[in-house]
């Protein structure tokens, strides 16, 4: 059954959220950030990009700092660090899951 | 420059296609200038494979996108070319440059909006539907209570019917977009990109020029055939401006009074005080042209005698309406006497069929001091309505005169 957008966080969602931790960006800086966190397996088109971060401002989990132009600069929320968190808490449950699965099969 | 306009092949959900169609073309040498609901305009060029891409607008629909989107799109290499309906904006870029979305579920939750529209959309048609199946099915039956009288009056049902089938074509439309742009949006849900989407050139293409043909033709049949009784029917002269012989009696041959003479107009109060009035001039002809009998005069004549006066010292007036219809082969006017006289309007009014007439059949109904004479003489009927003191069945003569003729508009 198709998820319906933004309740699960995909990987390209995730890393955006991830980019933010540490500092404020823009646009541009964060697809940088997750190509290069992720050696290029993780691409962010443009319309991707532009489309997640209206969601996310729209959502609250991130929000613009300051504006020159077109360049718009972020930072996460607290809604944001909930969300990032809640999703690392998902992913190591479900490697926790496999790895028990593993040891079982084993 | 030289352009050239193509017809849209497929249906704006069809977005793989409609992308593989605009690069198709541009190795060919024709390149997307703009785009409507029916048309895509090209500019001639040099052959050179483009890409072309169809970004779901968001909720505001502009025709132009944001500023800021145009020039992230255009740092990585896809330019604006134009908007496409409420739906999408399309950007081109060189062949080879990566594409704009790069998370078919993020891409998702830019159409999930408009297949939530296009359903709402389908609903509301459906209701429509219904609302005019119900009218129509209702004047069905009306209609054919009191058939051989609504085809002489040109109350047929045929725009009910065309309403219901245009709104059938529509709703039918309705529901493939709906579904067209549903199956898109659970696609790029489930991860799997627009280019991946598997759909029939041929058959999109079927499904639009079915739309395409279908609900114009029903839309241009219904306005013609609903509005072209109107335009050949309905016209009103006076009687100075009417050129050929017209089947006329003479207010003044009823009321056998030399002195008796026609006015310029009168107005009579209809209802209380303070309701509008209406005035209506004497010596008028009315035209009409309906299925049942397309030959169809009505002359008004209203007379006064001011040497006649009653108690208040009112002059003495009458009134007097010619209605003269030929039927069509296939109506029966005594069948449309029939029907005539069961309808509301008669209540109350005392029937006479008349006999030792030299009409084939004749009838007088009386209310009143209105009186109305019919007279039918094969095909043709003459309905004399008449307010005053004169009796209509002494004047046979002048009446049968009228019958005899052969009248045009």
């Amino acid at each position: 059954m198709a998820k319906k957008s933004m309740e699960v966080l995909t990987e390209t969602m995730f890393y955006v959220l991830m980019a933010f931790q540490k500092q404020e960006l823009c646009g541009t800086d964060v697809a940088q950030y997750v190509k290069k966190r992720t050696k290029n397996r993780v691409s962010l088109g443009p319309g991707t990009l532009y489309t997640i971060l209206a969601k996310f401002e729209e959502e609250s989990l991130i929000e613009e700092t300051a504006s020159e132009g077109r360049k718009r600069t972020y930072r996460i929320t607290e809604k944001g660090q909930a969300a990032y968190r809640e999703e690392i808490t998902r992913l190591r449950q479900c490697i926790a899951d496999a790895e028990a699965e593993a040891k079982y099969t084993i | 420059m030289e352009y050239k306009r193509k017809l849209l092949p497929v249906e704006p959900y069809e977005i793989h296609l409609l992308e593989k169609w605009f690069s198709d073309l541009s190795a060919e040498g024709l390149f997307l200038v703009r785009i409507n609901s029916v048309f895509a305009t090209f500019s001639v060029k040099e052959p050179k494979r483009m890409l072309y891409h169809m970004e779901p607008k968001e909720k505001n629909m502009e025709d132009y996108p944001n500023q800021e989107q145009v020039e992230l799109y255009e740092e990585c290499g896809w330019t604006f070319l134009s908007s496409f309906r409420e739906y999408f904006y399309i950007f081109s870029a060189e062949e080879g440059t990566a594409e704009i979305h790069s998370d078919p579920l993020v891409e998702s939750s830019l159409i999930q909006p408009h297949a939530a529209k296009t359903k709402n959309y389908f609903w509301i048609g459906v209701m429509f539907l219904i609302f005019h199946l119900i009218s129509g099915i209702s004047r069905l039956l009306l209609f054919s209570e009191h058939r051989t009288y609504h085809l002489v009056h040109g109350d047929i049902p045929f725009p009910s019917l065309m309403n219901t089938i245009l709104c059938l074509a529509l709703v039918f439309q309705c529901f493939h977009t709906a579904k067209g742009f549903e199956k898109v949006y659970r696609q790029l849900a489930t991860g799997t990109p627009v280019s991946s989407i598997k759909t029939s050139y041929k058959k999109a293409v079927r499904i639009h020029k079915l739309f395409f043909y279908l609900i114009p033709t029903v839309f241009v049949c219904g306005v013609i055939f609903t509005f072209l009784p109107f335009s050949l029917s309905y016209s009103e002269k006076p009687m100075a401006e009417i050129s050929h012989p017209l089947p006329f009696v003479a207010l003044a041959e009823i009321e056998e009074d030399a002195n008796f003479y026609p006015t310029e107009s009168y107005i009579e109060k209809i209802g209380s005080e303070g309701d509008d009035w209406w005035e209506m001039k004497a010596n008028i002809v009315s035209f009409y042209t309906e299925l049942g009998a397309p030959v169809q005069f009505s002359i008004t004549q209203h007379g006064k005698n001011p040497e006649i006066t009653d108690e208040s010292g009112n002059p003495y007036e009458a009134h007097l309406v010619l209605d003269y219809k030929k039927f069509s082969s296939f109506v029966s006017p005594q069948k449309y006497l029939e029907e005539l006289f069961t309808l509301p309007q008669f209540i109350n009014w005392e029937i006479i069929p008349l006999a030792d007439t030299p009409f084939d059949y004749a009838v007088l109904a009386k209310k009143d001091n209105y009186t109305k004479l019919f007279m039918i003489q094969g095909q043709k009927m003459l309905e004399a309505y008449y307010i005053g003191n004169a009796d209509l069945t002494k004047h046979y003569s002048l009446f049968d005169d009228v019958l005899q003729g052969e009248y045009h508009r």
